[in-house]
């Protein structure tokens, strides 16, 4: 099968969710990742679960395995003279480096960005952090949380809440994972410069940065009217909303008149509806607390499926809040093949999310599982850097690998 | 000799038929990194965001959305009507000359224009096209009527979203269209780099909703795994305690705050002036900490209320512990350390006059992403597409 990535070498020096999910999605479509990990511990998302059977365990974690099937693993201690030695080496004929350490960490192993250079032109080095490699934060901590807040998600989430006193809150961890998407493009389009000048460069992404960009209705309302959004506004205009149903909860966003009128109709025209209460969105959205027991009325006696299946028929906005083995079990996802199957050495076999995309030409693959740590160390040290078995086990004696 | 290399899309011209989020902020990404960019705007029904607020000064008029220019700087727009035979003529010249389309209309629609990849290929047998939709192009659910939250909810997203016990809720932003953006750009991108190394172009379905289901992991293979549904848990985490976000000094001002490590928790423990609290064994590990989560809350809020939020992140970054205030639309504005960055960009435009709007998503030493202009007003470049670009190309 042709894949659009399989010239290009990939090191990532990272851990967690945004330089690890960076280089999954080049590694899927192709690239040859060698992920480096610290010796012993390992990348952090190892001790995260869920675990299988939730028995923990460095290769159980399906937060782990997700994030790093496709890659090869080695372990390397790169704060020791002779693993910066080792790490330079693995540099010298890669294309990209991926990492996301503390901004100067690198440079005071004397492998900062001009260091590498001098020794690989062609490089790109893809530096994930918390707030950027410049700035007065740059030394700062950031999880996901603190960026998700900082960024401008938190203070709208949850949605038309209508309360200041409800704590802000996150979508799982989506920011993160938004952020090493970004990291991707901006990765694949110096890839794309290097294809074209022989030479690389530098690429700063900011996590604080990029959950500002990527929430793009947030932030123009300050410029544009001076006022800012909050999560206890209301909306102006109705239905867009969760209701109770049978079996759990649908999500409708039927403001806009022609959904409406469609979404009255199956609820079998009631007289309600006439109401001059509800005549507009606007007014749908202003009396909403009288209209939602309304509505609901007719969706408890209904199943989730059931109300998709009649917002389908008649082209309403409606779904499902679809629960975990819901989304597993989904037909949709399931016709489109989504999930993939990979059989992992300890894990066993598995199925993960795949693909967002389906690429005529060159379609996403699993080609391994996620690597056990140090699971190519012999393969990339010795097959492949030219070092001895003997020297290997000296290594991991000094505590290098 | 700095800065003398061209950017990486240079020369690099693409078609959008794209309205709402999906489509325009993929483009507008790719434009960044230095393609052309050029819209195709419906004649009776101009952009979704063109004709939402908010409008600057919150007077409408289709120029006016600062949301579509967040998403659409630096594009021209044509206006040309699809369902008349002169326009999709003009279309089909404008596409010969293009390397990349990227649309975001329903998936029937392209193909029932006579705009399908097929047909497109005809025309421009390297083309790349990026079709993006809510559910993706194929399966039963293909013409589902998909908005962005609702997709959030279909995706498992918000059955984790919510206060501990309680109902799903939304997301304050959706998430679904800008993870579908910015995997089409990447998409766009891998196809681009696969055209430089073969010549060959390609037909790219994205599903958006499938975008959102891999970023949640955690929740797909507990399920997987462990036949576990999981529920929503307000902000806390299986590893970190405290987890959360803290009231502050002030109207509605929250600050958010991390802590994983015992070191870290010694340190916020000093911060709060309360050492007594370090050596206090019901909080001396990770463990115990998660097990005493509402009593810790309740000691971390008890500091914070008198305080700024930006002094408790001041306070608790100088000892290493992550924190960082809730922040407004407002207070992003204002950020110091935005500032430093020179985050926002601003272009003169001839209706709102200059407004600040976010920048570039990735700073690049070499090649750096620009956003060349105002977001064009409806039809701006519609004669400059027809007279001009065309023209040369007779």
């Amino acid at each position: 099968m042709k894949s659009a990535l399989n010239k290009i070498k990939v090191i990532e020096y990272g851990s967690y969710i945004t330089a690890p999910y960076c280089s999954k999605l080049l590694a899927d479509m192709g690239a040859e990742v060698i992920k480096i990990e610290e010796p012993v511990q390992g990348d952090i998302s190892r001790k995260v679960g869920p675990f299988l059977k939730d028995t923990p365990g460095p290769d159980r974690s399906g937060f782990f395995l997700y994030l790093n099937n496709n890659k090869r693993g080695i372990t390397l201690n790169i704060q020791k003279p002779t693993g910066a030695d080792i790490f330079r080496k693995l540099l010298c004929n890669a294309d990209v480096l991926i990492e996301d350490t503390m901004p100067g960490t690198l440079e005071t192993l004397n492998l900062g960005a001009k260091d590498l250079k001098q020794m690989n032109e062609k490089l790109v080095i893809t530096s994930i952090t918390g707030f950027g490699q410049t700035g007065p934060y740059k030394k700062y901590k950031a999880t996901d949380l603190i960026a998700w807040s900082m960024g401008g998600a938190g203070y709208v989430t949850p949605r038309w809440c209508g309360s200041k006193e409800q704590e802000p809150l996150r979508a799982s961890q989506t920011g993160s994972f938004m952020t090493g998407i970004s990291a991707a493009c901006a990765t694949m389009s110096a890839l794309i410069a290097q294809r074209r000048d022989g030479l690389g460069q530098q690429v700063d992404i900011s996590l604080f940065e990029s959950i500002v960009l990527l929430i793009a209705e947030v932030f123009p309302s300050w410029t544009y009217v001076h006022r800012s959004n909050t999560r206890a506004s209301r909306p102006e205009q109705a239905p867009q909303h969760f209701l109770r149903c049978k079996n759990g909860w649908v999500f409708l966003h039927a403001d806009e008149a022609h959904h409406w009128e469609r979404f009255v109709h199956i609820m079998g025209d009631p007289d309600w509806a006439k109401s001059e209460l509800f005549a507009d969105w606007n007014n749908r959205a202003q009396y909403w607390d009288s209209l939602q027991p309304l509505i609901e009325s007719y969706t408890t006696q209904h199943t989730k499926a059931e109300l998709f299946a009649l917002g389908k028929a008649n082209r309403i906005p409606f779904a499902p809040s679809n629960n975990a083995e819901e989304v597993v079990k989904n037909p949709q996802f399931r016709e489109r093949n989504f999930f993939v199957e990979v059989e992992h050495p300890v894990a066993g076999k598995l199925e993960f999310p795949g693909f967002p995309y389906q690429f005529s030409e060159t379609p996403g693959a699993i080609r391994r599982p996620a690597p056990l740590l140090g699971q190519h160390n012999v393969e990339v040290y010795c097959d492949e850097l030219g070092y001895t078995r003997e020297e290997l086990v000296k290594l991991n004696e000094a505590g290098i690998i | 000799m700095k800065n003398t290399r061209k950017m990486p899309l240079e020369g690099i011209r693409i078609v959008e038929f794209t309205t709402a989020w999906v489509g325009p902020e993929c483009g507008y990404m790719l434009g960044q990194m230095g393609a052309e960019i050029i819209k195709v705007e419906n004649p009776k029904l101009p952009d979704y965001w063109r004709r939402c607020p908010a409008f600057a000064d919150d007077i409408r008029g289709v120029n006016r959305s600062g949301i579509f220019a967040g998403i659409n700087r630096g594009k021209k727009s044509c206006i040309l009507d699809l369902k008349n035979l002169s326009d999709l003529a003009t279309v089909k010249r404008l596409i010969k000359i293009s390397d990349i389309v990227v649309t975001n209309f329903a998936p029937r629609v392209m193909g029932s224009l006579g705009l399908g990849y097929d047909e497109l290929k005809k025309i421009k047998p390297d083309i790349i096209m990026v079709a993006a939709s809510g559910y993706g192009a194929t399966g039963p659910d293909k013409e589902c009527v998909a908005f962005g939250h609702v997709l959030e909810a279909y995706s498992g997203m918000t059955s984790v979203l919510g206060n501990r016990g309680g109902p799903p809720m939304q997301c304050g932003t959706t998430v679904s269209d800008h993870t579908g953006a910015i995997v089409g750009c990447f998409a766009t991108l891998v196809a681009l780099y696969y055209r430089m190394l073969t010549g060959e172009g390609q037909y790219i379905d994205l599903s958006e909703v499938e975008g959102v289901v891999g970023l949640l992991p955690e929740v797909v293979m507990d399920y997987v795994m462990n036949g576990r549904i999981r529920t929503p848990q307000g902000n806390r985490n299986e590893v970190m305690a405290p987890h959360g976000c803290f009231q502050c000094k002030g109207d509605d001002k929250w600050v958010a705050i991390a802590v994983k490590t015992n070191e870290e928790w010694r340190s916020l423990c000093l911060a709060m002036e309360k050492p007594e609290l370090a050596e206090d064994e019901r909080f001396s590990d990770g463990f115990l900490r998660l097990a005493h989560q509402d009593e810790i809350e309740a000691i971390v809020n008890d500091w914070t209320k008198d305080l700024t939020h930006l002094e408790v992140m001041e306070r608790l970054q100088k000892v290493k512990v992550a924190a960082g205030p809730v922040y407004s639309g407002e207070e992003i504005y204002n950020d110091a350390h935005l500032r430093a960055r020179r985050f926002f960009v601003a272009h003169e435009h001839p209706e709102t006059g200059k407004r600040e709007l976010p920048g570039v998503i990735a700073r690049l030493s070499e090649t750096p992403y620009q956003i060349k202009d105002k977001a064009p007003l409806y039809g701006e470049h519609t004669e400059w597409v027809i007279n001009e670009l065309l023209a040369e190309e007779r």
